[in-house]
C-alpha cells in the first residue's frame, strides 16, 4: 500500500532545477532516509509534501489525495528552523496543537515533556535553542500521523539529544505510519533506516534497503554516500 | 477552523490593546475628574496646578487616541507579516486550514481591532465631556454645514461616507496583503520587495483615480455644495468613489489570496 | 551486553550474531522472555522493521520461537544452547589457529603457548 506517490514532479526556482521529474513511492510503516548534500533537492521535496510549496508540474499524493487541507490533517512536519509562536508557554502550544489536529495525543505530549523535565509552565521564549528544538519535537511526535516528515531532526545538536531524538522515533514508531528523515549525517541514523533513498541535483539517484546496500556493496550507506557524493 | 484561527489571532494581542485601551480610559476619567474639579472650586494655587495637570490629560486624549489607531494598524500588518510569511508561517501553512481561512482570519481579526478602537476612543471622548450630550452637539454642527441640501441627498451622502471610512482601512489592508504576497515571491529581501510593492501599486492608484476623475462629467468644475444639483452629483461621485474602493480591494484580497495559496515562498 | 553494531554488514545479520552470543554465554537464559519488537528495536537503536527480520530468522533457526499471544522466547533446548555455545567457541579456535599459523607458529607450537599463558602477564 502506497502512502505516499510522487509522479514527474518538477519544481524550479528561476534558473535553478530543485526537482527534475522525481517519482517515487513510499510504502507505510517505513523510516525512510532522505539523503543528499545541501541543495540536493530533499528540503523542496519534504516542502512540496508537507504543502508549503507548490509543484510546477507533476502529481503528488498522500494517502490517495492530492496535497491540500486533508493531507495536512495526517502530515506532521518537523521543519529545520524554530516554528512555534515564541510569545506562547510551552502548555498553550500544546493546546494549540490539541486544537488543530484531531490525532493529537495531548498525554503523549506531557509525558515527554516530563520526561526530559520541560516545565509547560514555560515561555518559550525563555528556553535554549536546544530546548525549543526538543519542544517541537515532542509536539510533532505526540502527533497519530500518517506520514512524519523531519528535515534535518539532529543537525546540530549534542550526542545525548540525539540518542533522545532516534530514540523517540523508534518509541513512536507504527505499522501505518512512515517517518521520512532528510539529512545529511548518516552514520548516526543509518541503524534506525529502513530504506534510503539518494537524492542529487534534483534526481533520485538510487532508492533501496540498507540492508540491501550493505549486502551489495559491502559496506554502511555511510560510506557509499561518501563515495557516490565525493566532491 | 476559522474560528479556531481568530481565537488565536485575537489572544496574540488582546493584552498590549487592552494595556492602552486602560491607559485611555483612565486619561478621559481623570480629565473628567480634574474638570470637575475645576468647576467647583475657587482659584488658588492649588487648583491652578489642577488646571494644569487638566489641560495635560485633555491632550492626552487626542494622542492616546491617535496611538492606538496607529498601533492597531502596525501591529495587525507586523502580524500578519511575521505570523504567516516568517517562520511561523511553517506552522501555520501545515495547519490543516486552507491558506485563505488563515489569511480572512487575520483581516477579520483586524476589523475587530479597528472596530474596537473607535468604540473605546468614542468612550474616553463621551467620558471626558461628562456623557453624551456632545454627539448632539456635533450633529448639529455637521448638519448646518449641509443647510439647503435636499435630504434624500444628506442622507444618501453620509451613508456612502461611512461605508467608505469602513472600507478604506480595510482597503488598505488588502492593498498591504497584496505588497506582501507580491513581496515574498522573491528570493532575496522579500520585505524590502514588498515595501516596493506597496509603493509601486499606490502610485497605480493614485494615476487610475486621477484618470477616472477627469473621465466622469463635470468633476472639474465647483459646485455650491448647498445647491441641490451640486450635491447630487457629489453624492453620486461618493458612491462611485465607494464602489470603486470596494472592488479595488477586493481584487487586491482575491489576488493576494491566488499568490499565497498557489506560489507560497517562505524563506 | 552492548550492541556494537558496525557499519559493513547488513544490521539484521548483525542483530542474529549478537543474540545468538547472548545466548551462548547465558546472559538470555534458556525460556526467557524476550523484550517487544518495538522496545528491543530501541535498545538497540535499529528499525523495528530490521529487528523484526532478524527475529523471525532467529525463529526460523530454532533459537527463539514465538507464542501468539505472549511474545518471543529463547528456545529451551538446552542442547541447542549446548551446540551454540560449542560452535561459537570453534570459530574462536579456528581464527586463533589460522592467526598463529600466520605468526609463523604450528597447532603444537600454539597449544605450548597456550599451556603457560596467564591472561595479562607477557610470555616470557
Amino acid at each position: 500500500m502506497s502512502l505516499a506517490v510522487c509522479k514527474n514532479v518538477r519544481k524550479t526556482y528561476g534558473n535553478k532545477i530543485a526537482l527534475n521529474d522525481v517519482s517515487l513511492e513510499i510504502e507505510g510503516g517505513k523510516i525512510i532516509g532522505l539523503l543528499g548534500p545541501n541543495g540536493s533537492g530533499k528540503t523542496t521535496l519534504i516542502k512540496i509534501l508537507s504543502g508549503l510549496l507548490t509543484a510546477d508540474s507533476g502529481e503528488i499524493t498522500i494517502s490517495d489525495n492530492p496535497i491540500g487541507v486533508k493531507t495536512k490533517k495526517v502530515v506532521s512536519y518537523l521543519p529545520e528552523r524554530t516554528y512555534i509562536n515564541e510569545w506562547m508557554k510551552v502548555k498553550e502550544m500544546i493546546n494549540f496543537f490539541a486544537d488543530f489536529y484531531d490525532d493529537f495525543d495531548v498525554q503523549k505530549a506531557y509525558d515527554m515533556l516530563t520526561r526530559l523535565k520541560i516545565n509547560p509552565n514555560d515561555k518559550l521564549k525563555t528556553m535554549s535553542k536546544g530546548t525549543r528544538e526538543k519542544v517541537q519535537l515532542i509536539l510533532v511526535m505526540s502527533r497519530n500521523a500518517e506520514l512524519y516528515l523531519l528535515d534535518e531532526p539532529i543537525g546540530g545538536v549534542d550526542p545525548a539529544a540525539r540518542d533522545y531524538i532516534l530514540d523517540t522515533i523508534l518509541k513512536n514508531y507504527n505499522e501505518n505510519a512512515s517517518v521520512i528523515i532528510s539529512t545529511h549525517l548518516i552514520s548516526d541514523i543509518e541503524n534506525i533506516l529502513d530504506d534510503i533513498i539518494f537524492i542529487k541535483d534534483g534526481n533520485i539517484t538510487l532508492h533501496s534497503t540498507v540492508d540491501e546496500i550493505r549486502e551489495q556493496h559491502g559496506k554502511s550507506v555511510d560510506a557509499l554516500f561518501r563515495e557516490v557524493f565525493a566532491c | 477552523m476559522l474560528g479556531k484561527l481568530l481565537k488565536y489571532d485575537l489572544k496574540a494581542e488582546y493584552k498590549t490593546y487592552g494595556i492602552l485601551y486602560i491607559v485611555l480610559i483612565l486619561t478621559s476619567f481623570l480629565s473628567l475628574i480634574t474638570s470637575k474639579i475645576l468647576d467647583n472650586y475657587p482659584k488658588n494655587i492649588v487648583v491652578e496646578v489642577v488646571e494644569l495637570i487638566q489641560k495635560l490629560f485633555i491632550a492626552g486624549i487626542p494622542v492616546l487616541s491617535f496611538a492606538i489607531f496607529i498601533v492597531t494598524l502596525v501591529f495587525s500588518i507586523n502580524r500578519f507579516y511575521k505570523n504567516l510569511l516568517k517562520d511561523e508561517g511553517y506552522l501555520m501553512h501545515t495547519l490543516p486550514v486552507s491558506t485563505s481561512q488563515l489569511i480572512l482570519s487575520k483581516f477579520i481579526a483586524f476589523f475587530i481591532w479597528s472596530i474596537a478602537a473607535v468604540a473605546v476612543v468614542f468612550l474616553a471622548v463621551s467620558i471626558a465631556a461628562g456623557g453624551f450630550e456632545w454627539i448632539n452637539i456635533f450633529a448639529q454642527g455637521y448638519s448646518k454645514g449641509f443647510a439647503g441640501v435636499n435630504q434624500q441627498d444628506f442622507i444618501k451622502f453620509n451613508i456612502y461616507l461611512i461605508i467608505f471610512i469602513v472600507l478604506t482601512p480595510l482597503a488598505f489592508m488588502s492593498h498591504v496583503y497584496l505588497s506582501f504576497a507580491i513581496g515574498q515571491l522573491s528570493s532575496k529581501n522579500r520585505l524590502g520587495m514588498s515595501v516596493l510593492t506597496f509603493v509601486v501599486i499606490y502610485f497605480v492608484e493614485q494615476i487610475v483615480s486621477t484618470i477616472i476623475t477627469l473621465l466622469l462629467p463635470n468633476s472639474n468644475v465647483s459646485f455650491e455644495y448647498n445647491s441641490d444639483i451640486g450635491f447630487s452629483k457629489l453624492t453620486d461621485y461618493m458612491l462611485i468613489g465607494v464602489i470603486i474602493t470596494l472592488l479595488v480591494a477586493a481584487a487586491m484580497y482575491i489576488v493576494s489570496n491566488v499568490i499565497l495559496t498557489k506560489k507560497l515562498n517562505l524563506e | 551486553m552492548p550492541w556494537n553494531l558496525n557499519g559493513d554488514t547488513p544490521i539484521y545479520s548483525q542483530i542474529i550474531e549478537h543474540i545468538k552470543l547472548r545466548i551462548a554465554i547465558g546472559e538470555l537464559k534458556a525460556g526467557d522472555k524476550l523484550l517487544p519488537v518495538r522496545e528491543l528495536a530501541a535498545e538497540a537503536a535499529v528499525n523495528p522493521n530490521t529487528m523484526q527480520k532478524a527475529l523471525a530468522e532467529l525463529e526460523r533457526q530454532g533459537f527463539v520461537y514465538s507464542q501468539r499471544t505472549s511474545g518471543r522466547f529463547i528456545t529451551e533446548e538446552i542442547d541447542k544452547i549446548k551446540t551454540l555455545r560449542e560452535t561459537l567457541a570453534g570459530e574462536q579456535i579456528e581464527y586463533f589457529i589460522k592467526k598463529m599459523n600466520s605468526l609463523g607458529y604450528t597447532k603444537e607450537d600454539a597449544i605450548g603457548l597456550l599451556k603457560n599463558y596467564n591472561i595479562g602477564e607477557e610470555l616470557s
